[in-house]
């Protein structure tokens, strides 16, 4: 039985997260050098997105908690106070 | 673990420095450099993007093998930097003041890609105006460094980074001492250190946290 409520549980919370999904934005960042560079940055969104930072392909990729999105001149004032140079950003929506 | 960490780092009882002068806004940096006869530690807040406020703690050991110490706060600009697709240049100041009347100044600069780097630091006390400027020698002290550093591998962030680094120094707290160091550089997200061991066999480490 309780095998049966937390499987139940799990897919009321699956179906939920499915259809919400999230927004997305594809940041390409100038500077980018080192894993200094991305824990900076991450420190910079923590409040709005969860961050990932891509040396090779020179992205910050943000993916937005609920309620919390950033406008493109927000997101460049960010990483300027990261000390980055913004080149572009791409939006996307994430379905779960 | 703080406390251990903390230990460890006044064991170490630190050397000058390789973290960046100015980090990022609302960053945090702790950091020290450690040798035999003289060392440096670092706390620093970097307050707006481009200024951050520090204390430094400088020992060393004078010419009569006796411990002397001076600690400083210190005022830091990033006066440029030059951000391009796979590297980055800097340009930072400092000015400081501390302990019988102890003016510091600092100047470095710096470049890096993924696999190369060069970084140059001119760092001085100036303390003439005490009279009892003697304790520091001639009363005006400084350290030059320059540092070229080669990545052996190339990995993406959130990796263990790897670097070989070879340093100069020359130190009037030392006596004008020149030395040679190759360094391991090992970092792994906000956590640096540094293992060298010189042509003057002296060991030397290096370590530093971002938070």
């Amino acid at each position: 039985m309780k095998i049966l409520i937390i499987s139940l549980f799990l897919s009321a919370a699956s179906f939920a997260w499915a259809g919400s999904g999230h927004d997305m934005a594809t940041v390409n960042v100038n500077g980018m050098v080192c894993d200094m560079c991305a824990q900076g940055i991450k420190k910079q969104f923590k409040e709005n997105a969860m961050t990932e930072v891509d040396l090779d392909k020179k992205t910050v990729t943000l993916h937005f908690k609920d309620g919390k999105t950033l406008d493109d001149q927000q997101i460049k004032e960010k990483l300027k106070d990261a000390g980055y140079d913004v080149t572009a950003i791409q939006r996307s929506k994430m379905e779960g | 673990m703080k406390t251990l960490l903390l230990f460890g780092l006044l064991i170490f009882a630190p050397q000058v420095l390789i973290a960046h002068m100015v980090t990022y806004k609302d960053g945090y940096t702790i950091a020290s450099m450690a040798g035999p006869d003289f060392g440096l530690f670092k706390g620093a807040y970097t307050f707006h993007p481009r200024f951050a406020a520090s204390f430094e703690h400088y020992r060393w050991l004078d010419t009569n093998e006796q411990q002397k110490q001076r600690g400083v706060f210190q005022l830091n600009s990033r006066l440029k930097r030059w951000n391009a697709p796979d590297s980055q240049g800097n340009i930072y100041a400092g000015v400081g003041y501390g302990e019988d009347e102890t003016f510091a100044y600092q100047v470095e600069a710096d470049w890096e890609d993924r696999q190369y780097y060069v970084w140059g630091s001119f760092r001085g006390l100036d303390s003439d105006a005490k009279a009892n400027a003697g304790e520091l020698g001639s009363g005006n002290q400084s350290i030059k460094k320059l540092r070229a550093g080669l990545a052996p591998y190339v990995v993406n962030a959130d990796a263990l980074h790897t670097w070989l680094i070879l340093e100069y120094e020359n130190n009037s707290f030392m006596s004008d001492r020149e030395s040679l160091t190759p360094f391991i550089r090992l970092f792994y997200k906000n956590f640096l250190t540094e293992l060298g061991y010189g042509f003057d066999n002296q060991f030397r480490f290096n370590f530093m946290i971002h938070m």
